[in-house]
């Protein structure tokens, strides 16, 4: 455990040396930054989108208005920590430009399904249970599926999720109630209930 | 709690629901409890939404991408907090701090020196017996996984699967114990629930490895606690804080 926290530690200071480089001009330490963080800013983007080519835009938009703002990062926080923040408005402000398009919808699940079904030594059991989340995911409103991910995959407290969404506390949990009915009956059959 | 609803499991699910009689309400009732487990499962199942993998070069895909755009961009500058804001957080966080620190101070000196009153036990009431059986039982199952490991005689799958299938049940009894007030009963539950999460999402592999090394001595120091616990359990009438010290 304590190595664990050291090395946490020592990624914060090499960030912050990365910053401080980035912040005197030194544009390849922000790349630094980029090469470092953009996985998991995906994994994030894709969880809210939903759509890979969405999440791709907003790791790109998260990065560009990271590198506009870094000279306001207090560094009270790790700097994935801010870069998670701003990813996540990058997200829901991607969710707001966009509509969806339903008659894109059926091809998108066909594709999601050949990609589940493509993971190597993956039982079969497992490839369904990843399809139906994926699915599942995919018809959750947009609220839903922000409020579901910032609370379930992210584990922000309910009244982080309210001040990131802008929405009252009520509103807040009955997103994350539906998309919780939604998820239970899409794995219905492969879970108890 | 006089009527507990699908939506009050989610908020205690996420550690969000404000009464802190649930969780205990919940571990009590074998109804609730088994729905509590079937919604754990399938939150674990929803797990498995993860975004597509990603090339290992992604970082300098986003890099080409980006760094034109960023040549148009302001250039980031150290300057943006300004002064004034620095000179007010400074004196401010630290004011911050030091009543934090004396409210800390205060509120350990009432409990050393102030009335003596221990906090109200999980199991005192005739209630909470029902409990009492059912967390010894789980300190039971406990008992003789960690005794596997200790013993270092695990095969591996046998205590991966147990793992999964106590540590939900685990995590809502340490809520129950923690909404008690019961805190060494909560933190002897939280320590088994790391080790039975690790377990669970990364197994014990077979032979000699140092991860498996490190919780055997972890699984050794932890079965001593659940036995001293499980001990005080099968007690009938009011649990102790149990103590550990030699």
């Amino acid at each position: 455990m304590q190595m664990k926290e050291s090395k946490t530690t020592d990624s914060q200071i090499l960030d912050s040396e990365t910053i401080d480089r980035a912040l005197a001009g030194d544009r390849l330490a922000f790349r630094t930054l980029v090469q470092r963080y953009s996985h998991r800013a995906f994994q994030l983007a894709f969880r809210i989108a939903g759509d890979e080519a969405a999440a791709e835009d907003i790791v790109q938009e998260a990065f560009i208005n990271a590198y506009r703002k870094l000279g306001q990062f207090n560094r009270r926080s790790s700097f994935f920590t801010w870069l998670h923040r701003i990813t996540v408005n990058a997200a829901l402000d991607h969710l707001r430009r966009t509509s969806r398009r339903p008659q894109h919808q059926a091809l998108e699940e066909t594709r999601e399904a050949d990609l589940v079904a493509s993971v190597p030594d993956c039982p079969a059991e497992s490839v369904e249970i990843r399809r139906r989340t994926r699915v599942a995911m995919k018809q959750l409103t947009e609220i839903e599926r922000a409020a579901f991910t910032l609370k379930h995959f992210e584990g922000h407290s309910i009244k982080e999720i309210c001040q990131l969404l802008s929405i009252n506390s009520s509103a807040c949990k009955q997103a994350i109630f539906r998309a919780v009915k939604k998820m239970r009956a899409a794995l219905a059959p492969l879970v108890t209930t | 709690m006089t009527r507990i609803t699908e939506q009050d499991l989610i908020l205690l699910y996420y550690g969000e629901h404000d009464d802190p009689e649930l969780a205990r309400a919940v571990a009590e009732s074998p109804r609730w409890s088994a729905r509590f487990n079937a919604l754990g499962e399938a939150l674990a199942a929803a797990d498995q939404y993860t975004a597509p993998e990603r090339p290992k070069d992604y970082g300098d895909r986003v890099w080409r991408q980006i760094a034109p755009r960023l040549q148009v961009a302001s250039r980031p500058s150290a300057g943006s907090r300004s002064r004034l804001s620095r000179l007010i957080n400074a004196p401010l966080g630290m004011a911050v701090s030091l009543l934090l620190v004396a409210g800390l101070a205060f509120w350990v000196g009432n409990r050393i020196g102030g009335s003596g009153q221990s906090p109200p036990s999980l199991i005192a009431t005739e209630p909470g017996r029902l409990l009492q059986v059912r967390v010894s039982r789980h300190l039971n199952d406990a008992d003789r996984l960690l005794t596997r490991l200790s013993n270092d005689v695990a095969d591996g799958e046998s205590e991966t699967d147990l793992a999964a299938d106590m540590l939900l049940t685990n995590r809502l009894y340490r809520r129950a114990a923690e909404a008690a007030g019961h805190r060494r009963l909560a933190g002897l539950l939280g320590e088994l629930e790391t080790l039975l999460l690790e377990l669970a999402n990364e197994g014990w592999s077979s032979g000699a490895t140092a991860a498996n090394s490190a919780r055997a001595l972890d699984s050794e120091s932890l079965l001593f606690k659940v036995r001293v616990t499980q001990r005080k359990l099968e007690r009938p009438g009011r649990l102790a804080e149990p103590d550990y010290r030699l």
